[in-house]
């Protein structure tokens, strides 16, 4: 069952983040890179605003952790997607498909009268 | 290499912003991550990291931690927030006479009243309710016996509105934090982040 977080729209950020994670486990500089790719480096996201994304994704059980290494002495975690996560990414997937099917629809007329 | 410390010092002493919980289960996954997005040579963090981060941090240790199941609190501490921000601006509680300025110092204790009762009740502590109740009583016999004296009659409007809006915003807050719903989340212990 979705929570209330699936009724209301999520950000863009938070929408990003959880794709990046669809294909697999990434850890916090690979989803950046992901997220930069799969927005055509339109959305850039800083470390601060990543970080606190994760941990309220972390909250609300919509990502896990997957594994840690220790990379040049730093610590390096790896995320994933929980089941949950999978389930309201999809649901948000499809409300935005449907949303953009209905703006396509309408400008279907409207770019055909111009032409 | 000094350089990289240099930064790396410069990203530890932004990253001390944080609550501690926070900084023990991500500073080092944190610093990591700024650390491989940094440019060859560079010594400082750039602005805009800067201000994320602190933002960011801020917005973590200001923030309250109260359920999504238990929206009422939320709102009641977001005009606990607004009344801070209104105190800010000079609005005053009590309708003041013509003429008279608002004192800096007044505007400070009532501003820091505003937070620390927004900051407590974010965070469910029972006796910031019980304080915020107090406040309340105490602010709505001050304005009762200032209508008493009819002194409210020589404030000009934007005063009377002021103290109005104030009043209205704090019973508000009041009976949203007294909710059957709000209650629920007063008899656990605050969650540690």
């Amino acid at each position: 069952m979705l929570t209330n977080m699936a009724r209301r729209t999520m950000q863009e950020a938070t929408f990003l983040i959880l794709t990046a994670l669809a294909a697999g486990s990434q850890h916090g500089y690979g989803i950046i890179a992901d997220v930069r790719a799969i927005s055509g480096c339109r959305v850039q996201l800083k470390a601060g605003t990543l970080y606190a994304a994760l941990e309220r994704l972390r909250a609300d059980k919509l990502i896990e952790v997957d594994r840690e290494e220790i990379v040049d002495s730093r610590l390096r975690r790896y995320y994933r997607l929980t089941a949950k996560g999978g389930e309201l990414l999809a649901a948000e997937a499809t409300r935005l498909q449907a949303n953009a099917r209905v703006a396509m629809s309408r400008l279907k007329p409207a770019g055909a009268a111009a032409t | 290499m000094s350089d990289s410390k240099g930064l790396e010092r410069r990203y530890r002493r932004l990253l001390a912003c944080y609550p501690r919980a926070f900084r023990r289960e991500y500073e080092q996954e944190i610093l990591a991550v700024l650390m491989a997005g940094a440019d060859e040579g560079q010594q400082r963090p750039r602005l805009g990291e800067a201000a994320d981060l602190i933002s960011r941090a801020t917005w973590m240790r200001l923030r309250p931690r109260v359920p999504r199941s238990q929206p009422t609190v939320l709102w009641a501490v977001g005009l606990m927030y607004i009344c801070a921000a209104l105190k800010l601006l000079g609005v005053p509680i009590l309708p003041a006479p013509s003429g008279s300025t608002p004192q800096p110092l007044h505007i400070g204790i009532s501003w820091g009243v505003f937070a620390l009762l927004a900051w407590a009740n974010g965070r469910r502590y029972g006796w910031a309710t019980v304080l915020f109740g107090v406040w309340f009583g105490l602010h709505t016999s001050a304005l009762v016996a200032e209508i008493a004296q009819g002194s409210v009659f020589s404030a000009p409007v934007w005063a009377v509105i002021g103290a109005v809006l104030f009043w209205l915003v704090e019973a508000l807050a009041l009976v949203l934090i007294l909710s059957k719903r709000s209650g629920a989340g007063y008899r656990r212990r605050p969650a540690r982040l």
